[in-house]
């Protein structure tokens, strides 16, 4: 598996987003949820409002609103709406997060801490984030199918970590769940697939067709 | 099973964003309800299957099994007997 190391530069203007988005097929972007700390529900609508009442903890309240939150000003510049609240949102039976009227753009949304990655794309795609943090999997391994790495010696914590954060890139890609490819090899003959390790701190995989 | 309920919740309590306000029910979804992230979940496989010295076979790896404290309780209940 190639990794890319990357240095995240610092923050971009909403007119440098609508210029990359021109430009590219796909958009990841890179937020800090420290520097929001309002939870105001304003650009929320009524769906959005009861899946937030569902949530039981002040960290999944804050990712939600702010992700949401920052999608739609985003969303409202790349599609050219009049305004924010004319973007809407909703999530499909198996979680795949959709814009309405908009099924040419698709959205993938990932959290780690205090980042969220939001993939804006005009093709399908699915991300996944994780901080590049040593974590207890040792029992949970063999599940994980490590010889995607192509490596004679046994995976280490970070290896398991890139194996992961790829299968759940897949699975959102997919639109399956991660229970239903756990212990599954995955095909990667058809799609494309990167690994990064952004400012030596998180890794990010990215699926594509 | 009690005992064994306890110590998820625990664990739970420890390791998952649970905060004061969270209010958590036998069978909530622990994903949806914005418990635990799935690396969370991943992690707490771990624990259980070295806590209690069992091996998930590969039919149990279900939502059902590992998103909520009874499911998790259950599937320790079956392995350990």
């Amino acid at each position: 598996m190639d990794t890319n190391n990357l240095k995240i530069p610092s923050t971009v203007s909403l007119e440098h987003i609508l210029h990359f988005w021109e430009q590219n097929d796909i958009l990841i972007l890179i937020v800090d949820l420290n520097d929001y700390d309002t939870l105001s529900t304003y650009h929320l609508d009524d769906i959005e409002k009861e899946h937030l009442e569902r949530l039981q903890t002040e960290y999944f309240k804050k990712r939600y609103i702010t992700s949401r939150t920052v999608l739609k000003y985003i969303l409202r510049h790349l599609l050219k709406e009049r305004d924010v609240s004319d973007i809407s949102m909703y999530k499909d039976k198996y979680g795949r997060v959709h814009v309405r009227d908009h099924e040419e753009v698709h959205i993938c949304i990932s959290y780690t801490e205090n980042i969220v990655t939001l993939a804006i794309s005009k093709i399908e795609v699915g991300i996944d984030v994780e901080i590049r943090k040593l974590r207890s999997l040792t029992n949970v391994s063999k599940y994980l199918h490590t010889t995607l790495l192509h490596t004679d010696t046994y995976a280490n914590g970070h290896d398991l970590l890139m194996t992961w954060t790829l299968k759940e890139a897949y699975c959102k890609f997919s639109n399956k769940s991660i229970f239903s490819n756990l212990n599954k090899e995955l095909d990667l003959n058809n799609i494309c697939h990167l690994n990064y390790i952004i400012n030596n701190k998180y890794i990010l995989a990215v699926v594509t067709d | 099973m009690e005992t064994i309920k306890k110590d998820i919740l625990n664990y739970l309590n420890n390791k998952s964003f649970m905060d004061e306000n969270t209010q958590l029910n036998d069978n909530d979804s622990l994903t949806q309800n914005g418990i635990m992230d799935s690396i969370g979940l991943i992690e707490l496989m771990d624990y259980i299957c070295e806590k209690y010295s069992i091996e998930i076979p590969e039919d149990m790896l279900t939502p059902e099994n590992f998103d909520s404290l009874q499911g998790i309780t259950d599937l320790i209940v079956k392995l350990a007997e």
